[in-house]
């Protein structure tokens, strides 16, 4: 792990260049450009808030508020490990052709989609502040939930790129996986509508834990309760750690399987 | 150095080899596509599985002192691409050791690799420059000598899918010759560009040399094996069949293929 840690450190300036450039080329030849990266979410707000607001009568008052930080977590989650693992398999030819440490190309494609993330939620922030929106003092712990989620990401992105040199089933899969996940974690509807007998399977769903805490602390304005505080972090440091073993595990392999 | 199978010493000795084979074997793995998921999951996850596989070679040592020049004869299919591809540390060896004690290799496996196509000539040159784990701050200095030698000046903000093939290859040998690596890998790669680009380059790693860099060649050029290598290894069936003087070993390659 430590060795790990010191080809990626050794590689640092690698992962910038290649952050710089997949952010430059991912817009090119676009009019709208970076604008797509908003336009994308707006998009699937507006038509959430439309349905949930005016056709399923969902009680929640001001329910974009509800719905805009949590869908721009899930997606951060999901697009990192959809990225990454498309970034693996685009760059195959290099991994067989340059000894590098292939981590730089998950850290990179996740820091791509955390960038985006980030111009998104923080235009969020500013917007809620010119309308008025409540935004309570502990939305200051903002930072500290973005840092453990940014770990869980990552772990999950590096599991799903691992998986996806072996398997060109993966990022299918990842898809349909993220589609049906969606539905079954509480991004658009709050905890208290699942059903009882559903519960267990709430509770065992490791990506709702996230969204939860980007409820309270955005929407209700409350400090994320100490069990799901413990949770997020358990898991994230899970996830993490997991994810850079199974990577390492199975890395000397990559070039030999393309 | 960049996985565990190879361990760096610090920058030893001046007469310490800078390479160490030792028992160096390599099987590879049938990877069928249409393996049943089952099959294919549970040979994914036993890579000492030895079903499927075909052993390239069994038992290859040698060393290879600092500033010597080593040319690899043989057969196609003998196993020549494979070696310099562990030495560079793309794939790990079955078993065995393989030692490189120096930070600064630098492979040549193919001309332009890491290139990308939207990005301008002076933005590939960065690109490259990380990608084989140099630091941006020694570019500077160097970034004048690869132009010039290159040749494609006129051309740096053109995108480089605008470049002809020579040009891209100019470019890309130009970037590695100007790393000054202590162990440069060249695989087959002077065979593209025109004869003057050809000379070009055979001037440029005798230039290299005569400053210390160590060669590791493979080509079929026999000429350029004798000219540029006074140490030359015949690799057949899976084996060192030859070590010694490169007019040698091209000799009995030769006889032994007529």
């Amino acid at each position: 792990m430590i060795r790990q840690l010191q080809d990626i450190w050794r590689y640092r300036e690698l992962l910038r260049e290649l952050f710089l450039t997949w952010l430059k080329l991912r817009h090119a030849g676009s009019v709208l450009g970076l604008l797509w990266t908003l336009l994308n979410p707006a998009a699937f707000v507006f038509t959430y808030w439309l349905v949930f607001t005016y056709i399923i009568k969902i009680d929640i008052p001001n329910y974009a508020t509800f719905l805009i930080p949590g869908y721009l977590a899930w997606n951060f989650t999901w697009n990192s490990a959809q990225e990454a693992s498309r970034s693996m398999i685009e760059s195959s030819y290099l991994i067989t052709k340059i000894a590098f440490p292939a981590e730089i190309l998950v850290l990179a494609s996740v820091g791509v989609t955390l960038f985006e993330f980030l111009i998104a939620l923080v235009l969020y922030l500013a917007l809620a502040v010119v309308l008025g929106i409540p935004l309570y003092p502990v939305a200051g712990t903002l930072p500290i939930l973005l840092l453990i989620h940014i770990f869980f990401t990552l772990g999950f992105s590096l599991i799903c790129a691992c998986g996806s040199v072996f398997f060109k089933d993966v990022p299918k899969l990842i898809t349909i996986a993220g589609m049906i996940l969606f539905f079954a974690t509480p991004v658009f509807y709050p905890e208290s509508l699942i059903p009882q007998q559903f519960a267990i399977l709430f509770h065992m769903n490791p990506f709702a834990p996230f969204v939860a805490c980007y409820h309270e602390v955005l929407y209700y304005g409350l400090l994320p309760g100490l069990a799901l505080g413990l949770k997020v972090g358990l898991i994230s440091l899970l996830f993490l750690l997991g994810g850079m073993r199974i990577f390492a595990r199975f890395k000397p392999y990559f070039a030999e399987f393309d | 150095m960049l996985n565990d199978f190879r361990r760096p010493e610090a920058h030893g000795i001046a007469t310490s080899p800078i390479l160490r084979c030792r028992g160096v074997r390599k099987r590879f793995q049938w990877h069928d596509r249409n393996l049943s998921l089952k099959k294919s999951l549970t040979q994914a996850f036993k890579p000492g599985d030895e079903s499927g596989s075909w052993e390239l070679f069994s038992d290859i040592s040698f060393e290879v002192a600092r500033g010597e020049q080593v040319g690899f004869i043989g057969r196609n299919g003998s196993g020549k691409t494979t070696l310099l591809r562990l030495i560079a540390g793309i794939y790990p060896p079955t078993s065995g050791t393989i030692e490189v004690s120096s930070h600064r290799v630098l492979a040549l496996l193919e001309l332009g690799v890491g290139f990308y196509p939207d990005l301008s000539g002076k933005e590939n040159i960065r690109l490259n420059w990380v990608f084989n784990g140099l630091r941006l701050a020694e570019l500077a200095d160097k970034f004048d000598d690869i132009v010039e030698f290159s040749g494609v000046r006129k051309f740096l903000d053109t995108p480089l899918k605008y470049y002809s093939s020579g040009m891209r290859a100019r470019l890309g040998f130009s970037i590695a010759s100007h790393a000054d690596p202590d162990l440069l890998i060249i695989d087959e790669v002077l065979a593209v560009g025109d004869s003057e680009f050809q000379t070009k380059c055979r001037r440029r790693i005798a230039e290299l040399c005569k400053s210390g860099t160590t060669l590791l060649l493979v080509s079929h050029n026999l000429h350029d094996v004798v000219e540029m290598c006074g140490r030359a290894l015949w690799i057949d069936k899976g084996s060192i069949a030859y070590d010694g003087d490169s007019t040698v070993a091209v000799q009995r390659y030769l006889g032994n293929a007529a």
